[in-house]
């Protein structure tokens, strides 16, 4: 049954997502024809520098769009009228969360690909090949710097940290969601009220971490911290990413309880 | 099975299409590439090869057209401003001058210079020999920013040297203390003006004519008066100067109205 919740929650979310991909891959197309036109006047700088405004503006509406679908699915389809069918299939709470974080996950990679799939036609030719040869120099510069292992480790600590933390960005939406269905009234409203209580809190609580951190700053802890920084900086940079990794994948499991808790004892459907 | 074909065939023409428009910024980077040589004694620019020079002080470009980024070979074009060394490219292009060695993380500060090879036998004989410097020089950017000359005739240089040759009204002098009209300098330059070296300042003050000498490079100066009877060759020279199609050129008659100078003597330049 998972495999087929799985299979109708990519289709729902194909049905918006592809459009999407293809209207920025068509602007993508655009900069790129309007290149052909390329001469040395003003009309033409207007013209590609707003292809290029038009472009970045539609990756970041590819971006916001999908993480936005990911979101609306998850509440219409849990939380709105269209939960009472949901419910009534054979999976469990956990199930229904993991396929939708799951789905919605593999949708922002999507976007991401597509993003990279259109860089590609946009830039296509010699300029494409030129940013591929900088970014391979500036690989190798790095692994001459770090060292091979460094890089590959670095690497999966960076793809696991981007995917967890993708995945954890759609859980804390999905806890808020959650949460507002715990109000009477106006659950929607007080999802969004309790999305800014958590922003609040977590922009004090960094607050008063940087005014501790310059606080601290003299002390030997933090000398310490500096110096190991300097002597070691490959393996700082290792705690650092696994430290967010673990961060990461802590806080998800959390919003991932307070969703399981909501749906399994106080779900109050409309 | 066709159709797929079809569709195949259609993307591949179109990436194939697509990859044909150039990109003049890119091209622009491309021709402001170059790459170094074996041990960096070689730069290879624009089809060329430059090879480097013995340093010396007479060589400096001041006519530079371009400026161009040298790199190792394996740095991408994209790379070269992060990466690479800036070298000015002399108008001719038979000079590249580089200022140092600079890329993210590691600088070297020097400077040296690059001549093309098929010049670098005649430049660099006259490097090791010491070029004829025998003409004397002034040089100003006209208004598109080119650098254009005035060559002093035989009995102006002979005036110049002479006058150079006496004892200094006054030694020793910090320059500042100096509040000039008007000043411009004169150098010895070779036949095609590519070796140059700093001869004297030519400065005008309430109509006294002067010749200013640096001493040493610690702000000290010789000062010689131009006499009465020297004055007209040297008007001569400061009318050439005044006539000269300079930014903020004002016209030869206003050298003759001291009240019509500037008090900041860099106001003209």
């Amino acid at each position: 049954m998972v495999k087929k919740l799985f299979k109708h929650e990519f289709l729902a979310q194909l049905r918006l997502w592809l459009p999407m991909q293809i209207i920025l891959l068509a602007v993508a197309l655009f900069g790129r024809i309007v290149q052909f036109f390329e001469t040395d006047t003003t009309a033409y700088d207007i013209v590609f520098g707003s292809s290029v405004v038009i472009y970045v503006l539609a990756i970041f509406a590819a971006v916001m769009l999908t993480l936005i679908f990911g979101i609306v699915r998850f509440y219409k389809n849990l939380f709105s009228c269209e939960g009472y069918l949901s419910f009534t299939l054979p999976v469990t709470a956990d199930q229904h969360i993991m396929v939708k974080t799951l789905v919605s996950g593999c949708a922002m990679f999507g976007t991401l690909l597509v993003a990279f799939l259109s860089f590609a036609v946009f830039t296509a030719g010699d300029v494409f090949i030129e940013v591929m040869k900088a970014a391979g120099y500036l690989i190798k510069r790095f692994i001459a710097e770090f060292g091979g292992a460094n890089f590959v480790f670095y690497l999966i600590e960076g793809i696991l940290f981007v995917s967890i933390g993708t995945l954890g960005c759609y859980l804390l939406y999905y806890a808020c969601i959650a949460l507002g269905q715990t109000f009477k009234k106006n659950r929607v409203l007080g999802a969004v009220g309790v999305y800014f209580i958590y922003y609040t809190i977590v922009q004090a609580i960094s607050t008063v971490l940087m005014i501790a951190v310059s606080f601290l700053a003299e002390t030997t802890f933090f000398e310490a911290i500096a110096d190991f920084v300097d002597t070691c900086p490959e393996a700082f940079i290792h705690i650092v990413l696994c430290g967010a990794v673990i961060l990461c994948t802590l806080f998800s499991a959390l919003y991932f309880g307070i969703i399981r808790l909501i749906i399994r004892k106080k779900l109050n459907l409309e | 099975m066709k159709k797929i074909k079809r569709i195949l065939a259609t993307l591949l023409l179109s990436a194939l299409a697509l990859s044909l428009a150039g990109c003049a910024e890119l091209d622009d980077m491309k021709a402001h590439h170059a790459v170094w040589g074996e041990e960096r004694g070689t730069v290879l620019y624009n089809g060329a090869v430059y090879r480097a020079l013995t340093p010396s002080d007479l060589l400096q470009i001041w006519d530079a057209k371009d400026v161009i980024y040298v790199t190792d070979k394996d740095v991408p074009v994209l790379l070269s401003r992060w990466y690479g060394s800036t070298m000015s490219v002399d108008k001719s292009g038979i000079l590249l001058e580089c200022h140092g060695y600079s890329a993210w993380g590691e600088s070297e500060l020097y400077t040296s210079f690059y001549c093309r090879e098929d010049k670098y036998p005649e430049i660099d004989r006259q490097l090791q020999q010491g070029p004829d410097l025998s003409r004397v020089i002034y040089s100003y950017w006209d208004e598109e920013g080119n650098e254009k000359l005035y060559s002093l005739t035989a009995d102006q240089i002979a005036a110049v040297e002479a006058l150079l040759a006496g004892v200094p009204t006054e030694s020793g002098i910090e320059r500042y203390t100096l509040d000039e009209d008007f000043s411009f300098n004169l150098e010895r330059a070779s036949e095609d003006a590519l070796f140059r070296t700093n001869l004297c300042e030519v400065s005008v003050d309430n109509r006294e004519i002067s010749l200013i000498k640096d001493v040493e490079n610690d702000g000290l100066v010789e000062v010689y008066i131009v006499s009465a009877e020297q004055q007209p060759v040297f008007q001569k020279i400061i009318e050439a100067f005044a006539k000269m199609e300079w930014t903020g050129y004002y016209g030869p008659e206003i050298i003759y109205d001291e009240n019509s100078f500037p008090d900041d003597s860099m106001d003209y330049i």
